[in-house]
C-alpha cells in the first residue's frame, strides 16, 4: 500500500500557489468561454443551415414534390438530431458535484444507464432520413422500385443497425462501469 | 459585488483545510492527491454560479470534495482508499467505546487502515466525514439521507470496526 501512516509529507501536497491559483483560474475561465461558443456557434451553425435549407427548398425551381418531401424530411432529421445533441451536451457539461451525495449518484444513474427511451429518441430522424432517402433513390429511377426500396432499407438499416451496435460496444466498455458503480453505491446508502 | 473570480478564491482559500484532508483521505497516491486537489477546486469553479448559499458553505464544499473523490477514480472507484495516519483527527471517534484505551501505537493504526479500506465506497465516504468531526446533521445533509440512517451506519461500521480489530494481536 503506498501510504503508510505517519508517510505523508504534507508540504509536498500541491495547495495552489498564487500563481498556480491563477494560472487555474485563467484555465477554468478559457474552458468557460471556450464551451459557451462552441455551444452558440453549434447553434448558429445549425440555425443557417436549417435556414439555407429552407430556403432552398422554397426557392427551388424544381417543383418536384417528391424531392422537396425528400428534403423536408432531411431538414426535420437534421434538426431533431440538433436537438438530441443539445439535450446530451447540456446534461453531461451540466453535473452539479454540490448536490448530496445521494442525489449525485441517483442523477448518474439515470445518466449512465441505457435506456430504450435513449434509443427510442433517435428512431424519428432515422426513419425520417431513411424516408428522404428512399425518395431520392427511387424518385430518380422509374425501373424495379420495390426492389430498390427494399435494397435501400436492407443497406441502410444495417448500417444502422452496425453503428448502433458500436454505440453498445463504447457505452458498455465507458458507460456500463460508471453505472454499476452508481447503483452499487446507492444501494449501499439504502441498506 | 465580488466577481466570481474573487468569490472563488474566498471560497478555496477558507475551505483549503477541508478540501486537502479530503483529498488525502480519499486518494491513494500524493500525485493522485494533486490531481484530485485540482479537480475539486474545477467543480467548485462550476458550481459556484448555482450556490445560492441554502446550505453551508462547509456542507457545500464536502459535498462537492465528495462527489468528486466518488467519481474521481472512475471503473476503479472499488479501490479508493481511505488513509489515515496518526495526525489524522478525530480517530478516536471510530473507536469510541469509552472503556477502550485509546492510545494508537503504529501497529493498531495499520490495523485500522486495513479494516477501513475493506468498507464499501460509500461507508469510506461516511467515515472520511466522521474523521472530520462532522455531526450526524451535517453528515446527513451531506450524503442526502436521513439522521436516524446516518447514526445506524455509523454505528454498525464502528461495531463492525471495533470487532475485526478485537480480532488482531494487539487484544
Amino acid at each position: 500500500m503506498n501510504n503508510q501512516p505517519g508517510n505523508i509529507d504534507k508540504t509536498k501536497i500541491n495547495t495552489c500557489s498564487n500563481d498556480d491559483m491563477d494560472a487555474l483560474i485563467a484555465n477554468l475561465k478559457t474552458e468557460d468561454s471556450r464551451n459557451l461558443n462552441l455551444m452558440r456557434n453549434m447553434k448558429w451553425i445549425y440555425f443557417v443551415l436549417l435556414f439555407v435549407y429552407i430556403l432552398l427548398m422554397v426557392v427551388n425551381p424544381d417543383f418536384d414534390l417528391i424531392h422537396r418531401i425528400s428534403g423536408i424530411c432531411y431538414v426535420i432529421a437534421f434538426a431533431l438530431f440538433a436537438l438530441i445533441f443539445r439535450k446530451y451536451h447540456r446534461e453531461y457539461s451540466e453535473i452539479d458535484y454540490s448536490l448530496p451525495i445521494f442525489d449525485m449518484l441517483t442523477k448518474a444513474a439515470k445518466r449512465y444507464k441505457m435506456t430504450v427511451k435513449n434509443i427510442l429518441i433517435a428512431m424519428p430522424s432515422v426513419i425520417l432520413i431513411d424516408i428522404g432517402l428512399t425518395l431520392s433513390d427511387i424518385h430518380a429511377s422509374t425501373e424495379n422500385q420495390l426492389e430498390r426500396i427494399v435494397l435501400i432499407q436492407i443497406f441502410y438499416f444495417s448500417a444502422m443497425g452496425i453503428s448502433g451496435f458500436i454505440g453498445y460496444l463504447i457505452w458498455r466498455k465507458r458507460q456500463k462501469p460508471l453505472y454499476d458503480g452508481a447503483i452499487q453505491m446507492l444501494k449501499d446508502l439504502e441498506n | 459585488m465580488i466577481n466570481k473570480e474573487e468569490h472563488f478564491k474566498q471560497v478555496v482559500e477558507q475551505n483549503k483545510g477541508r478540501i486537502l484532508r479530503i483529498c488525502k483521505f480519499y486518494a491513494p497516491s500524493e500525485e493522485d492527491q494533486k490531481d484530485m486537489y485540482q479537480e475539486v477546486l474545477i467543480n467548485i469553479w462550476r458550481s459556484l454560479d448555482a450556490f445560492k448559499g441554502n446550505s453551508e458553505i462547509g456542507t457545500w464544499i464536502y459535498r462537492i470534495a465528495v462527489n468528486t473523490s466518488l467519481t474521481f477514480a472512475g471503473k476503479q472507484y472499488k479501490r479508493m482508499k481511505l488513509n489515515v495516519d496518526i495526525e489524522t483527527s478525530n480517530l478516536k471517534s471510530i473507536l469510541d467505546d469509552e472503556k477502550d484505551e485509546i492510545a494508537i501505537k503504529e501497529k493498531k493504526l495499520q490495523d485500522l487502515q486495513v479494516q477501513l479500506n475493506q468498507l464499501t465506497v460509500i461507508d469510506k465516504a461516511l467515515m472520511g466525514l466522521v474523521l472530520e468531526g462532522l455531526s450526524t446533521k451535517e453528515i446527513a445533509d451531506i450524503i442526502g439521507i436521513t439522521e436516524p440512517n446516518v447514526r445506524v451506519k455509523i454505528h454498525r461500521i464502528k461495531e463492525d470496526l471495533r470487532s475485526s480489530m478485537k480480532g488482531g494481536n494487539y487484544e
